[in-house]
């Protein structure tokens, strides 16, 4: 595979798997922007996880089980006891950042050493076959959330939660079910970065990508389908600007393509008019 | 973002109504201690050096476990504890007002000399320089001095001016690349100073810088690399900081040399061909030195290849893969540098 393209795809796929699991659980009328903070601790886990010596898939699947573990404490707080999910987040942050940091000098010693990991072969395509199945995540969403029982009542939490409670749901354990699952692919995804891109750990190494998947689902109009474009999108104009860069192409400053996910979100939102698109009891405590 | 617009709209109307009185009385209750240390400032400090213990403080833009340019800050800190007997205390910081915030903070609390670890940190030292005599600040990198503030100015562009030579003796593209983190002029002054080189070993060989704007960002300084790669770069040299490994990995993967920088990198990777190193420990403890014995005078304190500060040193597992006449033309160049026959040039910041 070329240079460009397997780069390209190789920076989407974190970006996708993350902002996949916030969209079904904003479907769901709940947010985490906390996201770079499950990022970043999926991230730490496969780190620790390969180097204690678990193969690189047991590594990935060790970040996936933390991340469930995010997601239900995200809900604890955000959804059981209704705590603002913004104040929450923002704490997640925070703490997954001085937490991550913290055993990774534990591990590194104080003043760090550069610890490699085995990373996941590339085996489909030239890439590692997790890599390409993350791009499947989003069709697989979108029949859950129009076709099945489960995903229906996850949309109905998210737009008429009274009408669910009068069906005699809890919206509460609704949304503790899709916070898990976004936190499993939150987790997932930073991951993959490490397990795949960045062979290894550096504090905050996920560096914003996060924030990036939160910008995605906005971008995508929280539509399961359009997270494919948005995510490669995004992904493909940071491995473009690189190769513009190595290019000597100097036009445009590289400050630009960082700021381009927040200024393409903004666009998606002022192109699409009121709410763009949001569930209407996004951020809304459970009744 | 409309999910903020519905959390405030949710809200209770009283909840919001008590909102509104308690946003001017945070303000008021902010303001008093505010004022109050207005006018402290305005008071003489007493020089904190007197008497008491030989108190040290750095702030670091980013975390010690970085294995590079922060840790080897921490490093000198420690030596400085060991060696001077000093009371030494850390903290990272992120943004330009929580630089001022800390420099404030230790020099309120009378340390006798804080470092700001980079050329970002001059601006805050200058604004808190002058409200505490008593303190000496130093930044490593920069050009602002005082009475009381000088940088530590490391000339590792001597040493990446060697690097730059080497790439242009061996390389067979005649390109090498350039990986930065954030785009700040010390970082440009070792890319100015490598193409030189480069430029003195090989006329017509290139060089191209690529910035990634994070030096966390291990992914990102690998795509840059392999941009660069794909663009014909058989040399890579990095100054990407915790972000470098991403740099190794791309040149493994390709098979091509990498340089380290800022500390000896030589054993990271097996595609690092030599490092462009700086002593950040024996700065430290020797610039402390000069403070604790009174002999600071707010000169800056150079840095170059002649004080073994700064140093070029070959991967000794690769050496026998580098040309014999190259390694003697960098010891002869090493020597021309040292005794001043040679000017490197740097950046003027």
């Amino acid at each position: 595979m070329s240079g460009f393209l397997e780069v390209a795809l190789l920076l989407s796929a974190p970006l996708l798997l993350a902002a996949a699991g916030e969209l079904v659980l904003e479907r769901s009328g709940s947010l985490q922007i906390g996201l770079e903070g499950t990022m970043l601790a999926g991230a730490f886990t496969a780190f620790a996880a390969a180097r204690a010596g678990t193969g690189p898939y047991a590594a990935l699947a060790a970040s996936a089980a933390v991340g469930a573990g995010a997601g239900l404490l995200f809900a604890l707080f955000a959804v059981a006891r209704r705590a603002d999910p913004i104040l929450v987040g923002t704490v997640w942050n925070l703490l997954a950042l001085g937490a991550t940091g913290f055993a990774y000098r534990l591990l590194a010693g104080e003043t760090g050493s550069v610890l490699q990991v085995r990373t996941l072969p590339a085996d489909l395509l030239g890439l590692p076959w997790p890599v390409l199945a993350s791009f499947l995540v989003p069709p697989v969403l979108h029949l859950l959330l129009t076709r099945t029982r489960p995903g229906l009542r996850i949309v109905a939490a998210g737009e008429h939660p009274e009408a669910v409670r009068a069906q005699g749901l809890s919206v509460v354990a609704i949304r503790t079910g899709a916070s898990t699952l976004a936190g499993v692919l939150g987790a997932l995804g930073g991951g993959l970065l490490v397990l795949t891109i960045s062979p290894t750990f550096v504090e905050g190494v996920t560096a914003g990508r996060g924030f990036l998947a939160l910008a995605i689902v906005v971008f995508a109009r929280w539509k399961p389908l359009r997270l494919v474009p948005a995510s490669l999108l995004l992904g493909g104009v940071t491995a473009l600007q690189y190769r513009l860069q190595a290019l000597g192409f100097q036009a445009v400053p590289y400050a630009f393509f960082l700021a381009l996910p927040g200024l393409l979100a903004l666009a998606a939102l002022a192109v699409s008019g009121r709410g763009g698109g949001a569930p209407k009891a996004l951020g809304t405590p459970a009744p | 973002m409309p999910a903020t617009h519905r959390l405030a709209a949710v809200r209770p109307a009283r909840a919001r109504r008590t909102g509104i009185l308690a946003l001017p009385a945070l303000f008021a209750l902010l303001a008093v201690p505010l004022a109050l240390a207005g006018c402290r400032k305005a008071a003489p400090q007493p020089p904190p050096s007197a008497g008491g213990p030989f108190r040290v403080a750095l702030l670091t833009p980013g975390p010690i476990s970085d294995a590079g340019w922060n840790a080897g800050a921490y490093d000198g800190l420690q030596a400085i504890r060991k060696e001077l007997g000093a009371e030494v205390s850390h903290v990272q910081v992120k943004t330009p007002s929580e630089f001022e915030e800390q420099f404030r903070a230790y020099a309120s609390k009378g340390y006798s000399l804080c470092f700001g670890h980079g050329f970002e940190f001059q601006d805050a030292a200058a604004r808190v320089a002058r409200d505490y005599a008593g303190t000496v600040f130093i930044t490593t990198s920069g050009s602002r001095t005082s009475r009381n503030q000088a940088p530590i100015v490391f000339e590792l562009e001597q040493a990446t001016y060697l690097c730059g030579l080497v790439a242009g003796r061996m390389s067979k593209s005649a390109k090498a690349g350039m990986v930065g983190g954030v785009e700040i002029p010390s970082i440009k002054s070792t890319f100015l100073a490598f193409e030189a080189g480069l430029k003195a070993g090989n006329p017509g060989a290139t060089a191209t810088a690529v910035f990634t704007g994070s030096f966390e960002d291990v992914a990102g300084a690998k795509a840059a690399a392999l941009a660069l790669v794909d663009q014909g770069a058989d040399f890579l040299f990095q100054n990407a900081d915790a972000a470098a490994l991403g740099v190794f990995q791309a040149a493994t993967e390709r098979g091509i040399y990498a340089f380290g920088a800022n500390r000896d990198q030589n054993a990271l990777s097996p595609s690092v061909l030599a490092s462009a190193v700086i002593d950040l420990p024996r700065a430290f403890v020797e610039t402390a030195r000069l403070v604790k014995e009174g002999r600071f005078t707010g000169q800056p304190i150079r840095y170059g290849l002649k004080s073994k500060v700064i140093s070029f040193v070959w991967n000794p597992a690769l050496l026998g893969r580098v040309p014999a006449p190259v390694v003697d033309e960098v010891k002869l160049t090493e020597a021309k540098i040292e005794k001043g026959e040679l000017a490197v040039p740097r950046g003027n910041f």
